[in-house]
Order: structure tokens, then sequence, then C-alpha cells
């Protein structure tokens, strides 16, 4: 991979709240209110809803269970529609809404030799686009699963959700020959903090609360724009 | 049953050079002011300029000599832009020099010709390329018969005149009928799609009978149509264009039979997108672009669209294999078998081309919230949903009446007549004008969709369309790059979204809504086809350079 070969230390940013600010309506519910068909539209609105509330209600246990509840009401979405909905998205909420802290944190680690890799929960469809606007090196983001070219609401594993564990980045770290220990982490969430726990040089940027009490705690540098 | 596995059928060994065979190839084209022979003709100048001579029979226009309504078209149309990009100034020569118009007309016996230019054709045709034809789907019996059966037999009858040239027939895919299903690339004369055993001809005569009927169009249309359907073809054209292979195929000549699904916008050449006349997505696009929502159609009914660019590609391969005596008897030019498209994914597609136009477009508020909020949906045409037409056109009836008959005078208190009947009666006119406007529209539309119907709900088709593909894999590398099938790599979101709607909004929406479509600027000099005669020598290189120099 030329990762790889170019790379043996990465920067792990997550898309949400480290690079992008929150849209005022997420993606699901933006997918979901523009579904073909009306009765659709208002009968899983509600699926979308109720994540956005458990999402943002806090500490959820599974919080895989809150995306699958949110993304299931694409079910029976068309593939071409997922992705006309994503790029308008994508242009309406993603690409206005980039942070330039976010972006000056990225272009800092590609200065310093760093495999820039995005984290997203989102869709390929919606942030796709930002791994050429960002000149990324890896975008993970998360993958409907067709099934003639229609969404059966259900995500592709592996779920890109909004935790990521440390057993994960040593995975990942591991497959493409990347030194953790050297490596930064940026988010913004308390669901990020596995992650970062994982990660040498980790670093919040606008945390939330739990996430800012934690940085004190491990005495990780905080930025705030 | 999916796409054959190409590799197993057999097929010659040698690959077959597309630029080398037609070099010096001398080939007659009719049909060069239609949409699929205009693109054709400019393609093969334009890739294969070593090509012989070719004679392009036309009839003569309202305002001048078939020459000089070539020479309008070379001039004009966009499907001739990239040879006015290459050749500049030159063109005049470059055309002289390999093309020469003859005067005819396809529906005349012997097309028009006089017996000393059939005389001096004969030893020289190699090949002929019959692209003309009505392709409305409910004209006049009368022209459908003259263009598409006799147009066939005089053509048939002028390769037989001839001394070796083959003839390649563009027919469509649309002849298998009623009948759907896969559709296997054979032709069996005398065997209906309704599997009806028919005396071929005995049913020109009949046709020519009921086109050689007095009086109304409207009644000629019926008798053909009934005609039509008893053999198990869906509508005058398919029938009509049905006739003319089976009556070809009993002729003796030596025919390949080229048959197109839906021909669309080109991918690539003469441009990205450019398409002519109202072919059949365009009043389908029309139609899904306006407020009406319900649009009867099977979602699972395949729509077999092809760009025009990979007919022409496919028309000049499978002609270099009809001139090396190695051509399939019928090839179909479809994308349902090999890389296949629902109704229902054209449905949406649609809509989501509509949706990206219209944020960005002059749309108003009202037709922006429409479009984006209620999408078009597939309906089934036999169940009367709330918003079917029959039944809107009885809401416009039924409401109109009811206004018709609305005395205000008589409703009204005389003190409320007497301050707001005035404006009152001004409204209701005004709504019945409107009702009676929509009711004809509605009328209009279901008119059309009813001539639609057999493509987009009655009949399921899979064309299938081995005989191209595995020629494809017969072709060198370099005739590939400019000749190969392409459709197979379509995608069909991209082509959708980036081609098909953008060219079809452009080049034939405005004519719908009976606005003119423009042609390109007229070129200066004007364009002056250098005949033949005005020259000293024959080959075109010579006359390149001699008139270069000049």
């Amino acid at each position: 991979m030329p990762e790889r070969a170019r790379h043996d230390k990465a920067a792990f940013f997550r898309v949400e709240g480290t690079l992008v600010r929150p849209a005022p309506l997420p993606a699901p519910a933006y997918f979901t209110l523009n579904a073909q068909r009306v009765t659709p539209r208002l009968t899983r609105l509600g699926g979308a809803a109720l994540a956005t509330g458990l999402k943002l209600a806090g500490p959820f246990k599974d919080q895989q269970v809150v995306h699958r509840l949110a993304w299931m009401g694409l079910r029976g979405m068309s593939e071409d529609r997922l992705a006309v909905l994503g790029e308008e998205y994508y242009h309406r909420y993603v690409l206005p809404n980039l942070k330039p802290t976010g972006l000056e944190l990225l272009e800092e680690a590609r200065r310093t030799g760093h495999a820039v890799v995005l984290l997203s929960d989102d869709l390929d469809v919606v942030v796709g686009p930002l791994k050429d606007h960002l000149r990324a090196d890896v975008l993970l983001a998360n993958v409907m699963e067709m099934d003639h070219g229609k969404a059966t609401g259900r995500l592709r594993e592996p779920i890109i959700g909004a935790t990521l564990s440390g057993q994960w980045a040593r995975t990942f770290a591991h497959e493409r020959g990347l030194d953790l220990a050297r490596s930064r982490a940026y988010g913004t969430y308390h669901q990020d903090g596995l992650l970062l726990s994982a990660i040498g040089q980790p670093c919040v940027v606008d945390p939330d609360w739990r996430l800012r009490r934690l940085a004190k705690d491990h005495d990780w540098p905080i930025v705030q724009s | 049953m999916g796409p054959t596995n190409l590799h197993a059928l057999p097929s010659a060994t040698t690959p077959l050079d597309v630029a080398a065979t037609l070099a010096g190839r001398t080939v007659l084209v009719t049909g060069v002011t239609g949409f699929v022979g205009k693109v054709w003709l400019s393609q093969v100048l334009h890739d294969l300029p070593d090509v012989g001579r070719i004679y392009v029979l036309a009839r003569p226009g309202d305002a001048g000599t078939a020459a000089e309504r070539f020479t309008r078209i070379a001039e004009r149309s966009p499907a001739f832009r990239p040879l006015r990009e290459r050749h500049g100034a030159r063109l005049g020569a470059f055309l002289g020099a390999r093309v020469e118009v003859l005067e005819g007309d396809v529906s005349k016996p012997q097309c028009g010709l006089d017996d000393a230019t059939v005389a001096r054709l004969a030893p020289e045709l190699d090949a002929i390329v019959h692209f003309a034809g009505l392709t409305d789907f409910d004209p006049d019996p009368r022209l459908a018969f003259e263009t598409n059966v006799l147009g066939a037999a005089h053509i048939a009858d002028l390769a037989a005149a001839t001394e070796h040239a083959t003839l390649l027939h563009c027919s469509t895919c649309f002849v298998a009928g009623i009948q759907g299903g896969h559709v296997s690339e054979e032709i069996t004369p005398g065997v209906s799609p309704s599997q009806r055993a028919f005396d071929v001809d005995a049913e020109v005569a009949a046709l020519a009978e009921i086109a050689a009927r007095p009086g109304h169009k409207r009644e000629r249309v019926a008798a053909a149509r009934e005609r039509a359907q008893a053999l198990g073809w869906p509508n005058i054209y398919t029938f009509t264009k049905g006739l003319a292979e089976h009556l070809l195929a009993q002729r003796p000549v030596e025919l390949t039979l080229l048959r197109p699904a839906i021909v669309e916008c080109a991918l690539d050449y003469p441009f990205t997108g450019w398409n002519e006349g109202i072919n059949t997505t365009g009043p389908l696009l029309w139609l899904l672009r306006s407020p009406f929502r319900h649009f009867p159609a099977r979602e699972d009914v395949h729509y077999d669209v092809v760009p025009v660019d990979a007919v022409t590609r496919a028309a000049t391969s499978v002609l270099a294999a009809a001139l090396e005596g190695t051509a399939a008897p019928v090839y179909q030019v479809s994308s349902s078998c090999s890389n296949p498209m629902t109704m229902g994914r054209g449905i949406e597609l649609a809509n989501l081309a509509i949706r990206k136009d219209l944020a960005s477009s002059k749309a108003s508020r009202f037709q922006r919230f429409v479009v984006k909020n209620l999408d078009t949906v597939a309906v089934d045409a036999d169940k009367e949903h709330a918003f079917a037409l029959p039944r809107l056109q009885r809401y416009a009836k039924g409401v109109q009446g009811f206004l018709g008959g609305l005395d205000l005078k008589a409703v009204l208190p005389p003190a409320a007549y007497k301050v707001v009947g005035k404006p009152l009666e001004r409204h209701k006119d005004t709504a019945g004008f409107l009702l009676e406007h929509a009711h004809r529209s509605f009328g209009r539309i279901q008119r059309m969709l009813d001539l639609f119907r057999p493509f987009i709900h009655d009949t399921d088709w899979i064309f299938v369309n081995d005989h191209i593909r595995a020629l494809d894999l017969r072709l060198s590398d370099a005739s590939r790059a400019r000749f190969g099938w392409i459709v197979d790599d379509i995608d069909w979101r991209d082509y959708w979204l980036r081609v098909l709607y953008p060219g079809l909004d452009t080049w034939c929406m405005p004519r719908l809504e009976g606005a003119d479509i423009p042609e390109d600027p007229p070129m200066s000099p004007p364009l002056t086809l250098v005949t033949a005669d005005r020259l000293d020598t024959a080959a075109p290189g010579d006359a390149d350079a001699q008139l270069g120099a000049s």
C-alpha cells in the first residue's frame, strides 16, 4: 500500500466535530426527508429522530444501536438517490461547515509526515468527497448495504461507530505498519475517548464537557477554536 | 438468462481491422438527414478518412436540391461539428473528395434514381447502409408504408441491381412485437411476433391498400393498427419496420440487420449529450418534469437505451464484418441484456436529474416545491388512482360543468352580487377557460402515454446482444478504440444525470415546447461542396492536396 511505504505514523481525525461543525439537520434525517415517496418520509423520520435523541442524550451503551436505528430509515432507498442526496448534503452541510482550526491541525499533521486518516460515522456518499478535498490518505466511513440497487437500511461491516475502540486502532495500525506511539488523534466528543487513549499523541478539539474532563485528567492538549 | 459467455461463441480468428476493411470502399447511405444517419456519416468521415466514395441518397428539401440540403447539414448541424473543427475552411474540399449527393427518394422505384445512375453505381457499390425510416410511433400509415416498407423494398432492389453490394438495414429491436422476454438475434421470415405464420407479400399488399385509402388519416391509422396488433406488433411503427425485415429477408441480397433499441443522447461523438428530434425519452422526461406525479409504468420493465454513438460505432463495425463476409444476420444494439436498466430506475434517475436541474435553474417556486417534495412515482396503468389521468380529466370536466351552470346572480344576495359579482364572474370565466385547457392537456398526455404504454408498461423485453459483443471481441485494438462496444461500460447514473438529461434539456425539450433548436452558426466563407467533376483527380488524398494548395 502506498501509505505503508510513505508513512509509519498517522494522524486520526474524527470528521464530526473536529473538522466539520455539526449540521442543523443530521444526514439520516436529510435522507429520510427526501425519500422518493411521501409515506416513508413521515413514517421513518421517527427512527432518525429517535436516534438523534439517543445520541444527544449521552452515554448509550451500544452506540452501534443508535447508528443502526438512524440509518434504518433509508431502507428501500435507491443507490442513485443515496448518491445524489449525499452529494447535496456534502455541498449544503459539510463543505460550508469545515472548521479552520481543524484544517490547520490537519495541515500541520501532513507537514510533520503523518498519514492523514479521516474517521466518520456518516455514510461514504456524504463524506467521500472530503478525502480529495482535504487530500487525506485514508477515509473510513460507513457504507450502506445494497440489495439490487436498493438500500437494506443496514450498514456494511465494519461499522465506523461514534465509538472506536483502542483495539480497533491497534488492528488498523498493525495492518498498515503504523507506529501508534508516534501517531496523533483528534476528537471532539466523549465517544472519541477510547480512540484517543490508544494513540500516543491525543488532542481534543472544542471538546464536549465529558471529553474536556477526560482530557484534563490525562493531561491531553485542548484546542479551542 | 444473462449475457452469453462470448468466448464460447465461434468467431473468426483474425482480428477485424475496420479502417483497413473500409479503406477505398464505395458505400451508398440513406437517412443522412435523420438522427442516426447523420452521426454515422459524420463519424465515418471523421474516423475513417480513407474510406472510398460515399454516395448520400437524399430527397430535395423544401427550398433546394438534395445537395443543398446536405451542404446545409454539413455546415450547420452539430453532428458535423467535429468535422468542421478539424477541417475548417477546407471541409468543402474534404467532403467533395469523398461524398457525392444523389437526389433520390427511397419510396420511389429505383430509389428515384435514373437508369444511368443505377448503371454507374452497379459495379462500383460495395455496400448500402439504409438508415432512412419513419420513427413516429403512430404515423399516417401512408407515410410509414412508403418510407419503412416500400423504402426497404426499393433499397433491396437497388442492392440486387448492383454487382456485389452488401446491404446493412437499420431496423429496431422493437420489431419483436408484443412478445416479451428474451428476444434473440434472428428472424424467421413469415412468422409474426404472435407466432402466427403470415404471407409477407399479402400483408404488404394489404397495408398498401390501407395506405392508399382516401379520407381521414384517423381511419387509416385505425385499420393499420388493427392489422398490426393482430400479428403481434403494438403500433404502426414497429409493424412497418417488422414487415420491412420480413420483406428484405426474402430478397436475393446479402443482408445484415442492425436493430438498435431506444437511441438517445451521444456519449462522446459528435459531443456529449447531443440529440436530435423527439425520441422516446424526451417526451417521457417532459412529462416527468411537469407537475404530473403519477406515471403509468411498470418499475421492473427494462428500459433499453443506447447512446447514438454506440449505435453508429456498432453500425460501422458490423459494416466492416459484412464487407469481410463474416457478419451475423442480425445485430441487436441494446443494453437490456448486458447492462440492464429498469423503468423504475429510469424514473428515479429522471426525478434526481430534474431535482438537480431545478435546484439551479429558473424554475418557479411552486415547480421547485412540487418536484422536490413530490417525486413522480410509477403506478399501475390499469388501476385508477386518485391522480390518474382519466380521473383528473373527469374532475376538470365536472368542475367546469359546475361552474358553467353556476348562476352567481341567482346564488348571491343582490347586495353581495352588486359588490363582488363582476370580479367573481371574471374569475369564473378564467377558471372555466383553465379547466377546459387542463381537460384538453390531460387528454393529450393520455394519448401520448397510450403510445408509450407497450414500451413502459405492458411488455418487458430483454434484447440479446451477443452478436455485437462477439464482434467487439474480434476487433483489433485500434478498431475497438474507435468502433468497439461501449454500452456495457456505461454507468447509467452518470449517463442520465450528466449526459441524457442535460442533452434532452438542450436538444429536445425546447422542441416539445414549440421552440426552435438552434443550429451551429454558418461557416465563413459558406461551405461549398467541391464536387468530383471540379477536380482533376479521383483519389481523396490527392483532391485534398489539390484544393489545399489552391
